[in-house]
């Protein structure tokens, strides 16, 4: 039993380190940048969730582009059908302005989404399978353009997944999404 | 006065005492406390959880309310501060030390700790405690977007916070310190015991992460209270928050997480028999981390807005810092592996926290890649996965309290029911934490969850219960003990190693029977004749090391133990803290007075400004006193100091704590630069009314820098004239400085340009006005010289004090050569 306390014998520090050990390192090290590599690269060109552009933005100036866009937009009973592939979406306590949208199944949309108060989580799940989620932050003073195609027409629930204050387990809607025209 | 401290079963003992041992035992106790508290919170909202949209135990309010809580209590005040009661304790008897450096400062980290508690739970009372998550993001944690009622409230837990964060920096302050400075002689650093090693990096982590966290809560509480506008919406204000918030957050779990790992190698050496596997490695891979802590922290933020390229990047460092805690583990299990292994309750506990750390450690490595991240940030794989870890932590700490409870207490505990703890535990941990990763798919911050999930939030809530329940047993297994326990030996565990072992089960107050040394490779105790007051023939000669030693320090051989001022300015501390948290609606009601539009605030309630103002009068009345008092710490003369020979004690201190402060400032700067390139560098207000009074202001802090080398080298001199002289000069520039400052401000005033006018003009106040607090500290200290000076011919013969008073003066002046230009000229 040797002591915890006591160093080892002899001149542990110099000690050579043995061929094996170093090759076995350097294959740790070149498997480390691989994978790396291989998870930078993945995150930008592999078929990913999309990443998205941010714009800096006032909460007046995403209220005005949010007005041109619920204007051009065509109202449903079931909700807005926005006029070409840009949908604008905003959390204010408690709820999200520019919902409920209907959109149609295979069709690229750029999501514009923003905050007019405080931070609010866009949480997006599909109806059948609530366990496939995509989740993004939406903090006031930015707008985030976000690419999203709906492979399968349904239901779709926003859940804010952000605290956001006393009514925030209330702040829920809905996109509908449609069959391929 | 040592003679006369009082016994363990005196309730004056633990108010007055400045005994690591002491105040290790009181932070034991008091984390003990809030761990229960904090426990009460989770399975008040477990249940609430039992069916989705809530079993109706708690409304929206009160879920949001406990959620918060249950996350700071656990973090802040359970954590880390029981982790730092068996540092207190053992640190110094590890290193062979007599106690801390600074005992009354760790007496009042301790009062601070206490106190904070306190004032957290206050504000349940005021309204309602603090609601918006413990990440308190921007911009719901201004009054704006709190109700009204609970504005006071909510400030009183931020201040709380506040206050803890200060204790941890005094702890820091002194830990650091006495590990640098007070080891055994010949205790190098790589044979510091491993508990010592981790808590020696913890430390350095709490120096700098705690510093950011002070600033990010001094401008929010200046937010809640003078109504400034950091974090009011819109310009870029949540942005702001998270990265101050996370360059604190994520060290923070390696600070709360390293202590139990240093107790997970100490209990693995003991119990396997071995010395560590890679000893060397595991130190340099718990030094990398340390490093590496503050550049992860942007994982955090994976979902904000920040460009994919630093995401990209903090992906790297996040995946890389996984690396050193591989070979940690590998380490630890690779020691088992050539030891013998012996299944006491501290040892399976400490086994049981490597298997969940394992595996919370890899459901994290999932959530280190941005893509990833999409799917599963705000969910409860992030529940699970931090729980696996923190609480892992937990489950090392619990082998620390059965490990070292004979040392403390001096009684063996029923190992049956050590082992019984152990089996409920950990199977109530995973009853637990392990179906949240089957349900990982429910959001994380509300009640509400798929129908399919209910019978995983079911067995979690039953889980919980059980898991609480093994808590009780462990209390009824330490009771048990404490009340009819076999007496302990001195080493109760056969092959422990550290220096605590070595000496009677619980410790004498002074720890050692002859100086601890390591000069011959091993421990021994040097023998040294304790009553050499009467002309210092007792140093024992046979040493050479024990030349240094002349008979006048040798006359101050009896150490002092007992202080009550520290209690003091904690006590004054929280009733001011108390007071300003309800301060909120009259500034408000000022600021309209001014024309300003502020809302969001009730009627003004005359007992807290009653509070603040009795609050600061008790808390100076105490500094005054504590500053008086003649206080004899445990000198250490022969002691390993490498490589900080040449700095005393206090010097070390100072430098240490300014390095924070360089912290706290660099944050408010890179806030004010980070709102200034969002708004547009060009676009920004300049403030001060002209820049002549910054100049001005630049050359009458650079003479007093100057005047305060001055007084130096006149106590060095022992001239008391040259010494008065030159620091009231120092004063007096001082004062002209402030002089300067209040002009200018009144200028703005007069113009109508108030702190809460707009971002601009909050930043410039509050920045200069953090930097004009230094001075007015600074003032205040050097009048208090000036005072002993004149009655007491202070710092003729030991002008070290006055050395120190000029670091920081030093300090205070080189900030503000950084505010100038930033403020007055670009």
């Amino acid at each position: 039993m040797t002591s915890p306390i006591k160093p080892p014998e002899g001149n542990w520090w110099d000690q050579t380190v043995n061929r094996r050990e170093s090759i076995w390192l350097g294959l740790g090290v070149v498997w480390s940048l691989v994978l790396f590599g291989w998870m930078s690269i993945w995150t930008r060109t592999g078929d990913q969730n999309p990443i998205g552009e941010t714009y800096q933005v006032s909460e007046s100036e995403f209220r005005e582009k949010m007005n041109a866009y619920e204007e051009a937009a065509e109202e449903t009973e079931q909700g807005l059908v926005p006029e070409g592939t840009d949908v604008y979406m905003a959390g204010i306590r408690f709820a999200w302005d520019g919902a409920p949208v209907v959109l149609e199944a295979g069709t690229q949309y750029d999501f514009h989404l923003s905050s007019y108060d405080v931070q609010h989580g866009f949480s997006l799940r599909p109806e059948a399978t609530l366990s496939k989620q995509i989740n993004l932050q939406v903090l006031p003073g930015y707008e985030w353009v976000v690419p999203m195609t709906f492979d399968e027409p349904g239901t779709y629930h926003i859940i804010c997944n952000e605290f956001c204050g006393e009514g925030h387990r209330s702040m829920h809607d809905t996109i509908i999404v449609t069959e391929e025209n | 006065m040592g003679d006369d401290f009082p016994p363990m079963r005196s309730v004056k003992r633990w108010l007055v005492t400045t005994n690591h041992k002491d105040v290790g035992m009181l932070y034991l106790s008091t984390a003990l406390f809030f761990l229960v508290f904090g426990g009460v919170m989770a399975l008040l909202f477990r249940a609430h959880l039992w069916q989705s949209g809530g079993a109706g135990l708690l409304t929206d309010s009160t879920y949001n309310q406990a959620v918060t809580s249950h996350g700071l209590l656990m973090v802040f005040w359970f954590l880390s501060p029981f982790a730092a009661g068996f540092a207190n304790y053992f640190v110094p008897l590890q290193i062979g030390a007599k106690d801390l450096a600074f005992p009354r400062l760790n007496a009042l980290s301790y009062w601070f700790y206490l106190f904070s508690g306190v004032l957290l739970m206050i504000s349940f009372f005021i309204g309602g405690t603090f609601e918006g998550g413990w990440t308190m993001y921007a911009p719901l944690n201004v009054p704006a977007y709190t109700p009204f009622e609970a504005t006071a409230g909510g400030t009183a837990t931020i201040l709380a916070l506040m206050m803890f964060t200060l204790s941890i920096t005094f702890g820091t302050i002194n830990f650091l310190t006495t590990i640098h400075r007070q080891r055994a002689e010949g205790l190098g650093l790589w044979n510091m015991p491993l508990f010592t090693w981790s808590w020696l990096l913890t430390a350095w982590m709490m120096l700098f992460a705690f510093a950011a966290l002070l600033a990010a809560l001094l401008l929010l509480a200046i937010d809640r209270v003078m109504l400034t506008q950091y974090f009011g919406a819109g310009e870029g204000s949540s942005l702001l928050w998270a990265h101050i918030f996370w360059f604190f957050g994520h060290p923070e779990v390696y600070i709360v997480f390293f202590p139990a790992l240093g107790i997970m190698f100490e209990t693995f050496q003991t119990f396997t028999g071995r010395r560590l596997v890679g000893r060397k490695w595991v130190i340099i891979a718990m030094v990398l981390v340390t490093v590496q802590s503050f550049l992860v922290w942007m994982h955090h933020m994976f979902l904000t807005t920040i460009n994919l390229e630093i995401k990209t990047l903090f992906m790297a460092t996040t995946i890389g810092i996984s690396l050193p805690f591989d070979l940690m583990v590998f380490a630890l299990i690779y020691t088992m592996i050539k030891g013998r292994v012996r299944f006491t309750t501290p040892f399976l506990f400490s086994l049981g926290a490597l298997v969940l750390f394992i595996l919370g450690g890899i459901t994290g490595v999932f959530l280190g890649a941005v893509v990833l991240d999409y799917e599963f940030r705000g969910t409860y794989w992030v529940v699970a996965h931090f729980h696996y870890v923190m609480v892992s932590g937990v489950t090392a700490l619990i082998a620390g309290l059965y490990y070292w409870w004979p040392k403390i207490t001096g009684k063996m505990y029923d190992e049956t029911l050590g082992k019984l703890n152990f089996a409920v535990y950990f199977v109530g941990f995973n009853l637990l934490y392990f179906p949240m990763f089957l349900a990982w798919e429910t959001p994380r911050r509300v009640f509400h969850f798929a129908e399919g999930m209910t019978m995983y939030h079911q067995m979690a809530t039953v889980g919980a219960f059980v898991f609480g329940a093994s808590f009780l047993i462990m209390f009824y297994t330490l009771g048990k003990s404490l009340v009819s326990g076999p007496d302990a030996p001195d080493n109760p565990w056969e092959f422990s190693r550290t220096a605590e072992w070595t000496i009677p089960s619980p410790p004498p107050l002074e720890n050692w029977d002859g100086r601890p040394s390591y000069a011959t490779g091993r421990l021994e105790f040097v023998e040294e004749k304790h009553t050499a007051t009467d002309g210092g023939t007792g140093i024992n000669t046979i040493e050479e090391s024990n030349a240094v030693l002349d008979a006048h320090e040798h006359e101050e051989e009896h150490a002092d133990h007992a202080s009550i001022w520290p209690l003091g300015i904690g006590f004054g501390t929280f009733v001011m803290f108390l007071g300003i948290s309800g301060l909120g609606p009259y500034v408000a009601r000022f600021a309209n007075a001014q024309g300003a539009n502020v809302d969001g605030f009730g009627d003004p309630n005359i007992v807290y400004p009653i509070l603040a103002v009795t609050g600061l009068g008790l808390l100076l009345y105490f500094l005054w006193q504590f500053g008086m008092e003649e206080f004899q710490a445990p000198k250490m003369e022969v002691a390993e100091r490498w490589p900080f020979e040449g700095v005393d004690n206090g010097k070390f201190g100072i430098w240490v704590f300014l390095a924070s402060d360089v912290v706290v400032f660099g944050a408010a700067l890179g806030a004010f630069i980070f709102m200034r390139l969002h708004t547009g560098w060009a676009d920004w207000t300049i403030v001060p009314p002209a820049a002549w009074p910054g100049l001005l202001n630049t050359y009458v802090l650079l003479t007093s820098s100057f005047t305060v080398i001055l007084a130096l080298v006149m106590a060095e001199r022992g001239n008391k004239k040259g010494l008065l002289a030159t620091l009231t000069a120092t004063l007096m520039l001082g004062f002209t400085f402030m002089g300067v400052k209040a002009w200018e401000y009144n200028a703005k005033f007069a113009e109508g340009d108030y702190w809460f006018t707009g971002l601009e003009y909050s930043i410039y106040y509050v920045t200069t006005g953090l930097h004009g607090l230094h001075v007015l500290l600074g003032l205040l200290v050097a009048g208090f010289m000036i005072y002993k000076i004149i009655l007491y011919d202070a710092y003729l013969d030991d002008h070290r004090p006055v050395e120190y008073f000029g670091l920081y003066w030093h300090f205070v002046d080189i900030v503000w050569v950084f505010l100038f230009p930033l403020f007055y000229l670009m």
